[in-house]
């Protein structure tokens, strides 16, 4: 076979294996939630671990007919691309009832089986084409690298274009693609079978098309469930499916007062559950109805304020500041999806009021635009994101919120103007729990400014929501008799207002005791500490480093927890965070099995080597620190690049790409493997301690450009960390390979095993202790790598 | 409008009620209540996008009626209740309701032998039968009588139903997912719970034909309150409402309506909570 041809398909089914990682992330998070996002990741590295292993005990049976195993594999692997994520569909895994039922856990197992699957035979197409020749593995090698970088660039382009199911359909055909390079040569019959069956395949696709379901538990499939009810548009892109449902029982006006109904509306629904309502609201007076939330209350210190609004969505807060005269509103929309619809489809049934002339609609994270931008603005607006339930419910416990933390509060009232006002609402959730955390992180990044959080703060609440409002200047008698008036009428009550007299803590909506106020009180005097370690849940301020502003159970306090609340203890279960330690358990569980075990069939060969103990160690070692990295780079990126699967894209690409260059380069150095190691675990401590001191602020820098721009500052910046990072396994396994061959496999699967363990677990490390720790934790295992080094086998 | 208004004012005339007063405008009974049901049945003045075996509440016409009993797993429900009881609730007439209805009668084939769990449990089209501590603590905030009139919004399974008739035989209930009400209204008829009525249709618009109400519970509140429900809220009336996840339900909120009808809300929190000093937690 030509080399040429070998490379291209390896290349080829590198670009798809990539592609489907990126594209199994989009089709889960639409029928789930995001929760598999890491699990995919850990999936992917257990199915070419596993395939490490049973490549290395069926090696001598492989060799002979390498090539038709090669492309036969192919073949299956594009196969497995269609009807995998068909068979997981029929899993009926139902997330929710992970807290009340174990037998949950089987259905995750099951549909991360199936995941499985097409990671193994790409491994296993991959490692087979890595037994050729030995001058030849370089080439392939780059090969492999090229392809997966490329794969996770043109997967999310391809997203722009391709609904998930198209996806999933072009990425088997580029599959197919690999597998047709593949056949042996002449041989015609394979040939015309691979075509054969790529086309009949292809055609069973477009006649009998895929579609994703969603989870029962999604609101648009409640919606689906209601007679009458019309999905009027359907859009998907890199940022989610957005479907635009309309019917006569389709309602969604959260946080109105008690009794208070709201004109006829569509709701916009992203990946199924996240509801933006579009009201069709021709007059201003029509907004009326948003006068009764709590997030009215800013507009009525000012005649004709400058509306920043983040989170523009169906339009209602921009509806509500027109309703206030606002002289110009600025929106920010993350989804240009969204702004399409609103400006095309919908632009007649309530979406005009993105077209209104004093309103300007901008395509950009609020962290991107604050950054970019000097202006400022007497109200900015932050509406409560998260579905009611889902919140409550804990489901974005592991996600990264870079909108609620103290960095980005800080940001924000930097752009307030003299008499400003940052206004955040939250879901008021019984016990409180994220609305107390919005106070504390506004109060934490008033500190940092030198302001006194108690003299320039204010909480209200009503039944549904909590609304925390930062002032620029200290609040003043005028300020806060307006606010108590607009409280009154609307059937507010106060939950903290300075210079107010005899406020209502307690009245309209009422609790068992004025706990708002009291919680307010404490955390914004000295008894704040004192109050965050006694509390139920955890509401400390987040920040950039830990931004996960919806984990709020204190695990430690769980007992105490179910001491109080007795039989509804699972409801307070974050099922977010159930989800990532059920993917912890099972992955090193799987790693277990899949990689280890069966290397036991060599466990003769192992006893009789000199200097395993180092052997494993470092590889073990290697294998945590490379995901720690990686995977605490992906989060961290996900503020800079704006997304989880732009920074899923830019990081995995990144660090595929690099690292294998590094692996590439660390034959061409002339030093001895021990002497590599040492410098490169040298350069990534220094690498790493540098980025950890320097990286925000060097993302600072470019925060406010262009996506393109910012992907390509990604690359490059994770370049020289992966590029020494590559350099490390291979001189390793040189080593090794050189004095000690039989623990080759040994160090193969100790390195899978320890990749998909750290896969799984730094979401969990990083929910609890931030990335800095998750850092400074690979900086260690690198460093200690670097030392065991020397103990590898010598002659 | 007159359609309604007219089919509202008969039916009051045959119920005995009027304005909301509980007084019997007609006392011949039985028979002349039938006979103005037909009537009104034969002039088509039912309402649409009603069930049609649940048009009527003919269970109203029976003067005596107790809710069936169930021998079958008793004792897995009086374990369900003893576990119901050990999260500090005693009131002995909700758990004497708990213990009687057939909580496994309710659940789908495939979980019914987790019927008896403290647990929810899905019974499909993204709804669950509520987990039976919560169901007994919504039966037991409602307060209610003999002669309360209930009005559930959100059917379902039709259980939180079936108990409440150990309190009250004046039970109507919504369902606004029609393969849900259809099979709820089936299986109550068979069960023997004639007296709860069914009907598939928007809980956004309550039952305003049976308004007012003593007490409202909905179980499907998406962030909003529909004025209907409180409009048709009798004035010292109680609605209940589940917060949360419908499987994740953490806490109930109380609505109030006033004799003036202001109404004002309350949180039955879940938590004794704030602050909680660990150091502190035995004098609590």
């Amino acid at each position: 076979m030509p080399l040429f041809r070998l490379r291209l398909a390896v290349a080829v089914v590198s670009m798809a294996v990539i592609g489907l990682e990126l594209a199994l992330r989009r089709a889960l998070s639409l029928r789930f939630w995001h929760h598999f996002a890491y699990m995919v990741i850990s999936v992917a590295l257990l199915g070419f671990g596993a395939s490490g292993t049973a490549l290395t005990l069926l090696r001598e049976k492989i060799l002979p007919r390498w090539r038709t195993w090669l492309w036969c594999l192919a073949l299956l692997f594009s196969l497995s691309m269609l009807l995998a994520p068909r068979a997981a569909q029929q899993v009926p895994l139902d997330v929710h009832f992970l807290a009340w039922n174990l037998s949950q856990v089987g259905n995750v197992l099951a549909v991360e089986a199936l995941m499985f699957v097409p990671f193994f035979l790409a491994g296993a197409v991959i490692g087979i084409a890595l037994m050729d020749r030995p001058e030849n593995i370089a080439g392939h090698y780059a090969a492999n690298l090229v392809g997966s970088g490329l794969g996770a660039v043109l997967t999310v382009l391809a997203m722009q274009v391709l609904s998930t199911a198209g996806l999933f359909t072009a990425l088997a055909g580029l599959g197919f693609v690999g597998a047709a390079g593949l056949v042996p040569w002449r041989r015609a019959s394979p040939a015309l079978t691979s075509a054969g069956a790529a086309v009949a395949i292809l055609l069973l696709c477009w006649l009998a098309p895929w579609e994703p379901t969603l989870s029962q538990y999604k609101m648009l499939s409640y919606f689906k469930d209601l007679e009458g009810t019309k999905i009027i548009h359907q859009t998907e892109g890199p940022l989610g499916r957005v479907d635009v449902v309309e019917g006569p029982a389709v309602r969604h006006a959260p946080g109105l007062k008690l009794g208070c109904s709201a004109p006829p509306h569509v709701v916009l629904v992203t990946d199924g559950d996240q509801l933006s309502s579009v009201f069709d609201c021709p007059k201003r007076e029509d907004w009326a109805f948003m006068d009764q939330t709590t997030r009215t209350a800013p507009y009525h210190l000012f005649s004709r304020p400058r509306s920043l609004i983040i989170g523009a969505g169906g339009g209602a807060d921009i509806g509500l500041a027109l309703y206030h005269r606002s002289s110009e509103t600025v929106a920010l929309e993350m989804n240009p999806q969204i702004i399409a619809a609103m400006t095309g489809p919908l632009r007649h049934r309530g979406g005009s009021i993105y077209l209104k002339p004093s309103v300007t609609i901008i395509n950009r994270q609020a962290r991107g635009y604050l950054a970019a931008t000097d202006r400022e603005f007497d109200v900015i607006q932050v509406p409560p994101v998260g579905a009611f339930a889902a919140s409550g419910a804990g489901l974005y416990a592991t996600q990264e919120c870079y909108l609620y933390t103290v960095e980005s509060f800080h940001r924000m009232l930097e752009h307030l103007s003299g008499d400003g006002v940052l206004c955040i609402t939250r879901w008021a959730l019984p016990p409180p729990r994220t609305e107390l955390r919005a106070l504390d992180t506004a109060a934490a990044a008033l500190r940092e400014l030198g302001l006194d959080p108690a003299a320039h703060l204010a909480m209200i609440r009503n039944w549904a929501t909590a609304t925390v409002l930062a002032f620029n200047r200290p609040v003043t008698a005028e300020q806060a008799a307006t606010l108590q008036n607009v409280c009154e009428q609307r059937h507010f009550d106060i939950c903290y207002l300075p210079r107010a007299g005899d406020p209502k803590v307690n009245y309209f909506h009422q609790l068992p005791r004025p706990y708002y106020h009291e919680a307010a009180i404490a955390l914004l005097s000295r008894e704040r500490d004192a109050f965050l370690e006694g509390y139920l849940f955890d509401v400390r301020a987040t920040t950039d480093d830990r931004p996960y502003f919806f984990h709020t159970l204190r695990w430690q306090l769980l007992p105490v927890l179910a001491e109080q609340v007795g039989g509804r203890t699972p409801a307070f279960l974050e099922l977010g965070y159930l989800m990532s330690v059920a993917a912890l358990a099972q992955g090193v569980l799987g790693a277990v099995v899949l990689i280890l075990l069966p290397l036991l069939a060599r466990v003769r060969s192992l006893l009789s080597s000199r200097r395993k103990a180092a052997v494993f160690g470092y590889f073990l070692l290697l294998g945590l620190s490379f995901m720690l990295l990686e995977m605490g780079f992906l989060q961290k990126f996900i503020l800079y690049l704006a997304h989880p699967i732009y920074s899923a894209a830019g990081v995995i690409g990144g660090f595929l790409v690099f690292s294998g260059l590094g692996s590439y380069c660390s034959r061409l150095w002339r030093a001895r493997p021990k002497r590599i190691i040492t410098l490169a675990a040298a350069a990534i401590v220094l690498l790493s301690l540098a980025y950890f001191f320097l990286l925000d602020d060097w993302l600072a820098l470019t925060l406010g450009r262009a996506m393109p721009l910012r992907f390509a500052v990604a690359c490059v910046t994770v370049a020289p960390l992966a590029f020494a990072m590559g350099h490390m396994f291979p001189a390793g396994l040189r080593q090794v390979s050189a004095n000690q061959p039989p623990l080759v496999p040994w160090a193969w699967g100790v390195n899978g095993f320890a990749s998909v363990a750290a896969t799984v677990g730094t979401p969990l490390l990083a929910t609890e202790a931030g990335f800095g720790h998750v850092i400074f934790l690979a900086v260690l295992c690198y460093a200690v790598a670097g030392a065991i080094s020397r103990w590898l086998p010598e002659k | 409008m007159w359609h309604a208004l007219s089919s509202s004012f008969i039916w009051s005339l045959a119920m005995g009620k009027f304005n909301g007063e509980q007084k019997p405008l007609l006392k011949s009974g039985r028979a002349l209540r039938w006979i103005l049901l037909v009537a009104l049945a034969g002039l088509g003045l039912a309402q649409p996008g009603m069930c049609a075996a649940s048009e009527e509440p003919q269970a109203e016409s029976k003067e005596e009626w107790t809710p069936p009993r169930f021998d079958e797993r008793q004792k897995e429900r009086n374990a369900m209740v003893r576990k119901i009881k050990s999260y500090a609730l005693e009131d002995e007439a909700v758990l004497k309701a708990m213990s009687r209805v057939p909580r496994h009668e309710f659940v789908p084939e495939a979980n019914s032998r987790r019927a008896y769990k403290d647990t929810p449990l899905p019974i499909g089209h993204g709804q669950t039968i509520s987990q039976p501590y919560m169901v007994a603590e919504m039966t037991r905030q409602r307060k209610l009588k003999p002669e309360s009139k209930v009005l559930e919004i959100g059917t379902g399974s039709g259980y939180q139903a079936a108990v409440l008739t150990e309190f009250t035989r004046h039970v109507y209930s919504v369902e606004i997912i029609k393969p849900l009400a259809e099979a709820a209204q089936k299986r109550l008829k068979r069960l023997g719970y004639d007296p709860i009525n069914v009907r598939h249709g928007d809980g956004y618009y309550g039952w305003k034909e049976h308004a007012p109400f003593d007490a409202i519970i909905v179980t499907c509140a998406a962030g909003q309150m529909p004025p209907p429900l409180i409009k048709q809220l009798k004035p010292g009336g109680r609605m209940v409402i589940p917060v949360g996840a419908p499987f994740a339900v953490q806490s109930l909120m109380l609505v109030k309506k006033d004799k003036e009808g202001e109404v004002r809300s309350r949180s039955l929190m879940a938590v004794r909570f704030v602050p909680l000093v660990r150091k502190d937690k035995s004098s609590e």
